[in-house]
């Protein structure tokens, strides 16, 4: 026979043989399919959430129309004409939008088949209309969205029978509000039922301002409401403006609180890390379905080698059999993924609204490349992972020679050595983001193998422990024992996931404290002022007390440095934390020889209290001429934290850095219980500081609810890894439960026994999960956070944390090892195994 | 037809060889029984005549082939188109039925002959048996269909390791003979393993294999 | 079979690359009304300075300036300042807005740089229109201004999105040209399009544009001058998505004479060529039939379209033959309504410089 035809009929008897062993035992090709649909179908869907996050406007920290810079009436007796309006447009000022205000009543009304009567939402809700023909000029994604929405054949249709208006929300109310039949006013024509969109207050609906003055609504009896800034007004603009305006209105600044702020490039990194920890786990998935085939066929295997196959023409047919799960699944995981990705948009919608005020928009997948990406991965995955099991497979000619001597306990130790080594090394040496994210992999993948390492002889420790008085408990011990050998990967899973769930909840943890006890220092006045100018005195009053602080901006060493200045009175001292100062640090910032740099300039610059630095010129926004500050030497003098700021940062003193035009835009005031505040509510926006840390700790919280998400369903992607995992190896003990039934133990005390061995290996996983997952924390902090955003924070460990972190995670595992211990069957089946 | 030559194989952690300058010559078509006590080192002595394991010393000749082979390829040929195995514990391959059991050495070797493979199968008896799986057989019927398997692509060579060790003893019987009878009449050269008098008595050769050698005899007062 | 496929693929590649893309109506937009709205009649001649002002009552409006400048240098700029005005007929009646809805196209096209902006309003605001004693067109800061009811002399004052400021004072060296019959100008040989349409090509204007920060310095001012064009349009029957664009050129001969030419697309008819010859001393003469063709010769590639920006025009009488080239590429507005409006230069029989616009292209 030619040697190719006999090649390819040599090939066609491997690939008929393997197809007859899938067919065989159908639920291990099975597995690996839905493991790869499931990792495929997980990734896709991360990738897809990233890329709604970030396609939506979580990073722009442009403030939303509505609160952003206005004009507004003075005091209540005054308003906003539109001779108003036109004459500021008309000097030039053409990105001010009129707006107008209604809070009520308003009426949702339902869908006419439904027979339910309107409701009233007056409570829920506040109209405001704005000049949307205005509101183009500055090519705003809301003017052209409104637009769109108009003309839309999705949008919400015109009521039928009345005449009305498009209109527009934020994602969450719309939601919340559900008036198929549309909202209606007291007079004016009815609006229709909300598109959702972005950069819309909570609460608000928006519409255009003609269909806003309609029936009874005119603009004698709901005057202009305030005449916002489409786009941010620069120092001099807004002095312009201040200087146009007629006597009865004011200008009124942005406020300082930007609510989706500096926190989003965490939040991306986040999600960023969290898609890789799904990627990880899901690996593991399959990885784990892949070995516990080639360990059932290994006999198999061995009898086709014996038989005369090559260890090549085997491992060929191998791999053409995962290729082909592989073009099977990953088209149904993704689309898999796609498809959970788009059903649940809306719940993602309405929580990145609810919860971070920002949009997360539809993605839109490129179904060819997410589907060749995923292939390519997932194959390439598995052949990596295939290599080690297809050379023991190809090379196995007999059961005997397969049999790997065990590594004893001095080779164990030496291997660990290495590992913490290499992690170590690993860790001490990263000196960036990207080696900062290696070391957190290593120490996961160390922390892997160390489980594989340790675990089979710690749960024999424990066979030695159990008293012989209680058989049952011994064969549980016993059989974890034997167990933790096959499971070895499902275990790996389980602790990837719970080491990063444990490192995310404590950095997060720590990270709360932090920055509570930080604000809580440093917003040492009970209230602040934030406003264009700084009060006058006549404003501020005799009994209360201002500071102002002022800003610019220089250079050091080449970077560009913010400056800001500050008192170097006691108060000051109090409410400025140092985390490293010299020990005359203040007197020396008090005689203008020092400075205190922020924690950002220190770690980027890699200066220390004692370093002398030379500043550039100081300049103030706007101005050409430097101010002058002094001598340009100087020593730092200590190093203040300043958690979130991008910028590295620098304080002078407030005697030698206050120009009149570096106005910092907020006030702090002292002494205000019992003042007279009134003229200072109409100057500028008052907080008070409870206020405004309340407001700060619920945008913190709000951050990290995602990731806390992602963490579960890692966790969750992960106990269905062990899930599987137990289930096929009750089959492997099936023979020993049956015996364990004919000796009189009962079914629930079985099942009870299995969970036990079971949730103990898990248990025995998580108190090795608990000090990586500190350490990862550590990592976090230390290492991404510091190299990633140049600021780092105490790492605190708190019982609470750690302990709910491990109850919570055992207890999902417990949760999804119910459906396959409460499939186990009832019946006492005596019959053998067939032989091989 | 089988020339071996000064054999010595030792395990790790064993204090002397199990095999220990072993010779042996076997010419074409004879039938060579090897009895033994139990861990004397029969089964890795077929186990080293397969291929399957390697020896510390020594050389073994099968045919025109020298083992161990220089390249992989040549010991999965050898395997392939000169040696037929029949197992103790069977061996067969769970997911085919019977008729692709037997059929897969030829297919294997390319040189399938359905006729042939039909002449065998009535000759042991098992013809009818054809579409079951192996899981549906007894001992006698899955044993059978191994030796069917061994000798349907015509090996050289047929090495069976203790092919009734877990039979009963009629079928151990006929299991037996059936083995002799048809690598008689293929004149194809038989070497069995067994701890069976009866079974070994059948070979034209029965040998003992004692520290580490083959003799001719057992050992006086010997079992 | 294999190379008659291949061969249909290369040939559909080919045409589709040297044929002009199909037009589509430039009033495809949520801002044109279906055709509503009074009748362009002949019996009813334009009448100045009356007809100087809006006409709400009409669909659609427009005054549209356009200048050929050059600095001391020499260097040339292509400057457009155009205001139109929709009836957009809501649905219901609001205290805010009257109806109508403004647009303002401002575009600079200097060498090497293209300033663009488009602003809106909503008629009756008060922050856009057009009054007509004395003579005052606005849209925002966005100003032309005459002292008194005629147009001229009168002074144009507008930006362009921050970066370009402009500032030109206005005369005229000759008539106001009613074109087609006293202003009745068709668009179609049915008659079925037309519009009230006058013209003012003897414009000087002199002034200064400064270039701002985008030019990589400070906002830069140069004095420049050079010759202008004025045209304003009204039409309800131009309103309409059956009329799917035009052609249109406007030219400064060397010699003092202009002339105005276009051609018009509608659905369902052949293209409708028209246009005005006009002496040096603002004599006009309407073009007709097989007195004028206009055939385009060049394209480019804009926006994935091929747009004809290269053209031959040939008339009968006066004796021309013109070639038309843009002064540079890309002149392309790209608003809610885009078109190609750009400087062009003219050569042939007789040279001159001038604007060419281009709509249906989008």
């Amino acid at each position: 026979m030619p040697r190719r035809l006999w090649a390819i009929q040599h090939w066609w008897l491997m690939v008929r043989t393997l197809a007859a062993m899938a067919r065989q035992k159908p639920w291990q090709p099975l597995l690996i399919v839905v493991a790869i649909m499931v990792a495929t179908g997980g990734l896709s869907s991360v990738s897809l959430i990233n890329a709604g996050a970030s396609q939506g406007e979580l990073a722009n920290t442009t403030p939303g129309l509505l609160s952003g810079a206005m004009v507004v009436a003075r005091s209540p007796e005054h308003s906003i004409t539109r001779a108003d309006y036109v004459a500021l447009r008309k000097a030039g000022f053409t990105q001010l939008i009129a707006i107008s205000r209604d809070s009520g009543p308003f009426r949702c009304g339902s869908a006419p088949a439904s027979g339910r009567g309107a409701r009233d939402i007056s409570r829920a809700v506040e109209i405001i209309g704005i000049d949307t023909l205005a509101m183009a000029n500055a090519n705003l994604p809301l003017a052209r969205a409104l637009a769109d929405a108009a003309n839309s054949t999705a949008a919400p249709q015109p009521i039928p029978g009345s005449v009305s208006s498009v209109s527009a929300a934020s994602p969450a109310l719309v939601s919340r509000l559900d008036c198929p039949g549309g909202i209606s006013r007291d007079s004016g024509i009815a609006i229709r039922p909300p598109t959702p969109l972005t950069q819309i207050p909570d609460n608000t609906i928006v519409v255009p301002l003609a269909a806003f003055y309609t029936g009874n609504y005119t603009l004698h009896n709901r005057p202009i409401s305030a005449l916002v800034a489409a786009t941010p007004l620069s120092p001099r603009q807004q002095n312009a403006l201040t200087r146009q305006l007629p006597v009865h209105l004011k200008f009124k600044p942005p406020p300082a609180i930007q609510q989706p702020g500096t926190l989003s490039d965490s939040f991306q990194l986040n999600l960023w890390a969290m898609g890789m920890l799904m990627a990880v786990v899901a690996l593991f998935i399959v990885l784990n379905a892949l070995t516990l085939m080639y360990r059932s066929r290994l006999p198999q295997m061995v009898r086709l080698r014996q038989l005369g196959v090559g260890r090549y023409s085997l491992i060929n047919a191998l791999l053409g059999e995962l290729a082909l799960y592989c073009a099977l699944a990953t088209p149904a995981g993704v689309l898999a993924g796609v498809a959970l990705t788009r059903q649940l948009t809306p719940t993602l919608s309405s929580t990145f609204a609810n919860l971070f005020n920002a949009p997360f928009v539809r993605p839109s997948p490129l179904l060819a490349e997410l589907l060749l990406s995923a292939f390519a991965i997932s194959f390439a995955a598995l052949v990596v992972f295939f290599v080690v099991p297809a050379r023991q497979l190809g090379g196995a000619l007999n059961r005997r020679s397969r049999r790997t001597t065990p590594l004893n306990t001095a080779q164990r130790l030496c291997i660990t050595a290495v590992i913490v080594v290499v992690n170590s090394v690993a860790i001490l040496t990263a000196d960036s983001t990207l080696w900062a994210l290696i070391s957190v992999a290593l120490v996961l993948l160390g922390g892997s193998l160390l489980i594989i390492l340790w675990l089979p002889g710690f749960t024999r420790l424990l066979v030695r422990g159990v008293p012989p008085d209680y058989p049952l408990a011994g064969y549980v011990v016993a059989s974890t024992y034997a167990f933790s050998a096959k499971s070895r990967l499902a275990v790996c899973a389980f602790f990837i996931a719970l080491s990063a769930n444990i490192g995310m909840n404590v950095m997060t943890d720590s990270f709360r404290q932090a920055t509570k006890s930080w604000l809580t220092q440093r917003l040492a006045a009970p209230a602040y002022l934030y406003s264009a100018t700084p009060p006058s005195p006549s404003q501020v009053g005799s009994n209360i007390t201002a500071r102002i602080s002022y800003r610019g901006y220089t250079q050091v060493n080449g970077a560009p440095v913010t400056v800001r200045s500050v008192s170097d009175d006691k108060t000051s001292q109090d409410s400025l934390a140092l985390s490293q100062q010299l020990p005359n640090a203040w007197t020396l910032f008090s005689q203008n020889q020092a400075v205190l740099i922020n924690q950002q300039m220190a770690l980027r610059q890699h200066l220390a209290p004692g370093a002398k630095i030379t500043l550039g010129s100081v300049r103030v926004k706007d101005q050409v001429s430097p101010h002058h500050i002094g001598p340009a030497e100087r020593i730092v003098a200590g190093v203040y934290l300043d958690y979130g700021n991008p910028d590295a940062q620098l304080l002078l003193p407030l005697s030698v850095f206050a120009p009149a035009a570096g106005f910092a835009g907020v006030t702090a005031l002292y002494n205000v219980d019992g003042a007279d505040l009134s003229a200072l509510k109409a100057f500028g926006e008052l907080y008070e500081t409870s206020a405004l840390i309340t407001t700060s700790m619920a945008t913190f919280d709000r951050t990290f609810v995602l990731t806390d998400a992602l963490n579960i369903v890692t966790l969750l992607v992960a106990a269905l890894a062990f899930a599987i995992s137990v289930s096929v190896l009750t089959l492997d003990l099936q023979p020993q439960l049956t015996l364990l039934r004919t000796l009189g133990v009962r079914q629930w005390q079985i099942k009870a026994a299995l969970g036990a061995q079971y949730m103990l290996l898990c248990t025995a996983t998580a108190m090795v999960a608990l000090p990586f997952g500190i350490g990862l924390a550590g990592i976090f902090i230390y290492q991404v956070n510091r190299f990633a955003f140049s600021w780092v924070y105490p790492l605190q460990l708190s019982a609470q944390v750690l302990i709910s972190s491990v109850l919570f995670s055992l207890a999902v595992i417990l949760v999804v090892l119910l459906l396959p211990l409460g499939r186990l069957n009832n019946k006492v089946d005596l019959r053998q195994e067939g032989a091989g | 037809m089988i020339v071996i030559k000064e054999l010595v194989k030792q395990y790790p952690h064993a204090t002397t060889p199990i095999i220990n300058q072993l010779t042996l010559n076997v010419v074409k078509g004879e039938s060579v029984s090897i009895r033994g006590a139990s861990g004397c080192g029969k089964s890795t002595l077929l186990a080293l005549m397969a291929g399957f394991e390697e020896a510390d010393a020594g050389t073994i000749q099968i045919g025109n082939i020298a083992l161990p082979c220089d390249r992989e390829k040549d010991a999965d040929a050898f395997r392939r188109d000169q040696l037929g195995v029949v197992f103790q514990s069977f061996n067969l391959l769970d997911c085919l039925n019977v008729w692709d059991n037997i059929a897969f050495t030829a297919r294997l070797k390319g040189v399938v002959d359905a006729p042939y493979q039909e002449h065998i199968m009535d000759t042991l008896g098992i013809a009818p048996l054809r579409q079951k799986m192996p899981s549906a057989l007894s001992g006698g019927e899955q044993q059978r269909v191994a030796i069917a398997r061994a000798l349907v692509h015509r090996p050289s060579v047929v090495l069976a390791d203790e092919p009734t060790g877990n039979l009963d003893e009629t079928t151990s019987d006929q299991v037996a003979q059936a083995l002799y009878s048809i690598c008689a009449e293929l004149a194809t050269t038989l070497i069995v393993v067994t701890h069976s008098n009866e079974v070994a008595q059948q070979a034209q050769t029965p040998m003992w294999l004692r520290h580490g050698t083959l003799h001719a005899a057992p050992v006086a007062g010997g079992r | 079979m294999k190379a008659f496929l291949i061969g249909i693929t290369a040939w559909c590649w080919l045409t589709a690359c040297s044929e002009p893309a199909p037009r589509s109506s430039v009033f495809s937009q949520p801002a044109a009304s279906a055709s509503v709205g009074v009748q362009v009649v002949p019996e009813r001649p334009v009448v100045w300075p009356q007809d100087h002002a809006s006409h709400p009552a009409f669909a659609l409006e427009w005054w549209y300036l356009t200048f050929v400048l050059s600095d001391e240098q020499q260097r040339q700029y292509g400057l457009q300042f155009t205001l139109f005005r929709f009836t957009t007929n809501p649905p219901y009646d609001s205290h805010w807005t009257n109806g109508q809805q403004w647009m303002g196209h401002a575009s600079l096209h200097t060498p090497t740089a293209h300033f663009y902006e488009e602003r809106l309003a909503g008629g009756g605001v008060g922050n856009a229109g057009v009054s007509a004693a004395p003579f005052m067109l606005a849209i925002d800061n966005w100003q032309w201004v005459s002292a008194n009811t005629d147009l001229f002399p009168s002074v144009l004052q507008f930006s362009i999105q921050n970066d370009v400021s402009v500032e030109l004072a206005l005369t005229t060296s000759g008539p106001l040209i009613a074109h087609g019959q006293g202003g009745y100008s068709e668009k179609s040989a049915s008659g079925k399009y037309r519009s009230y349409y006058y013209s003012q090509p003897f414009i000087q204007a002199s002034g200064q544009l400064a270039i701002g920060p985008k030019q990589g310095s400070a906002a830069t001012a140069v004095k420049v001058k050079g010759q202008g064009w004025f045209d304003h349009e009204w039409s309800s029957q131009l309103a309409n998505n059956d009329a799917l664009g035009w052609d249109w050129f406007s030219v400064h001969l060397q010699d003092g004479a202009k002339l105005m030419v276009f051609t018009m697309h509608v659905k369902g008819e052949a293209p409708y060529t028209t246009g005005t010859f006009i002496t040096a001393h603002g004599e006009s003469t309407t073009l007709a039939g097989d007195a004028l063709s206009i055939t385009a010769s060049g394209y480019e590639a804009i926006n994935g379209q091929q747009v004809p920006v290269e053209w031959q025009i040939d008339l009968a009488e006066p004796a021309m033959h013109l070639t038309i080239k843009p002064f540079k590429p890309g002149q392309w507005n790209p608003g809610r309504v885009a078109y190609y409006e750009g400087r062009i230069q003219v050569s042939g029989s007789h040279q001159g410089t001038g604007f060419m616009e281009l709509t249906g292209y989008q």
